[in-house]
């Protein structure tokens, strides 16, 4: 997401976040951000990500996870605990079904969408803003599962493996169908 | 009212470790495109619906569930209408403006939903 190390010349990331994600005077994928190696954690993972733009083969890199600094594990952890605090918070004052609206609150894509058009580029923000529509998509399938299941009388942990399974099949199904037909892979830079 | 706080901190931490969980995967997966999706993770549903069903049963998990299928429904238009304002408004009014599409999607969909 983010990662606290800045080169001085990341500063091509737009500040007010618009050149980058139209189009204009978009300077990402051209190189510049593996030949410095001043840039660890994720941002480095997403410097290269931006220079492989338009690149949609799916790849797993867990030596990726060392590169993420604690400050970032920390804001993280932070978001989502208060957004589940005010999910909470919520349920306890307006009862749980008017609760379970904040279970899909957008606040940690929000924080995500900020963090990297900052540290990287608006481009980069709306890619993952794409990616999260098929995981809200998989999100609807998750709380209708569980709604289905318990009214079932099917015991919790089976609920919830079963719903976070459909919330799986779901969002990757569509983003594999978005890939196949429309345009999988990140939004190339232009120019 | 000392249960309201204790289950409101067990929701905050449990929430906050399956952000976590997530966010790791998401950290290790390209193109960003597909690391987007775990943006929209359960990771909050999850912890804050098994500590519900610890301490105030699984009828309340499945009231919540009924609730967040309008969220979710919200949570698509915030993302189907982020795209466009971000790029129209930059990062700070485009993803504060989404978000004002999911509070009033959710809420007119909930109201709609249980008038």
């Amino acid at each position: 997401m983010t990662n606290g190390l800045r080169d001085d010349r990341d500063d091509h990331n737009d500040r007010d976040g618009r050149d980058e994600c139209d189009g204009r005077d978009d300077r990402d994928g051209r190189g510049d951000h593996n030949s410095r190696g001043g840039s660890g954690g994720s941002g480095g993972d997403r410097g290269r990500s931006d220079e492989r733009c338009g690149d949609d083969e799916v790849r797993l890199v867990p030596r990726e996870l060392g590169k993420t600094g604690p400050r970032d594990w920390l804001i993280r952890f932070a978001f989502g605990a208060g957004v589940s605090a005010l999910a909470g918070v919520v349920a306890t004052v307006a009862g749980p079904r008017f609760g379970g609206l904040f279970l899909a609150f957008p606040a940690i894509l929000m924080a995500s969408l900020t963090l990297v058009a900052k540290e990287e580029s608006l481009r980069q923000a709306c890619n993952e803003a794409r990616g999260a529509t098929f995981g809200a998509v998989g999100l609807f399938g998750f709380a209708a599962v569980i709604a289905a299941a318990l009214a079932g009388r099917w015991p919790l942990w089976a609920a919830l493996t079963a719903a976070t399974a459909v919330w799986a099949v779901l969002s990757l199904g569509c983003y594999l169908l978005a890939r196949a037909f429309v345009a999988g892979g990140d939004e190339p830079p232009a120019g | 009212m000392g249960l309201e706080v204790v289950q409101v901190l067990l929701k905050a931490a449990a929430g906050g470790l399956f952000v976590l969980l997530f966010a790791a995967l998401a950290e290790m997966i390209a193109p960003k495109r597909l690391a987007g999706v775990f943006s929209a993770a359960p990771s909050v549903a999850l912890g804050g619906m098994l500590v519900t069903a610890w301490l105030s049963g699984v009828s309340d998990v499945r009231q919540a569930a009924l609730g967040m299928t309008v969220g979710a429904v919200a949570f698509v238009a915030y993302c189907l209408a982020g795209v466009p304002l971000l790029k129209r408004w930059g990062v700070w009014k485009g993803s504060s403006a989404a978000l004002g599409v999911w509070l009033a999607v959710a809420v007119a969909g909930y109201l709609v939903v249980w008038p």
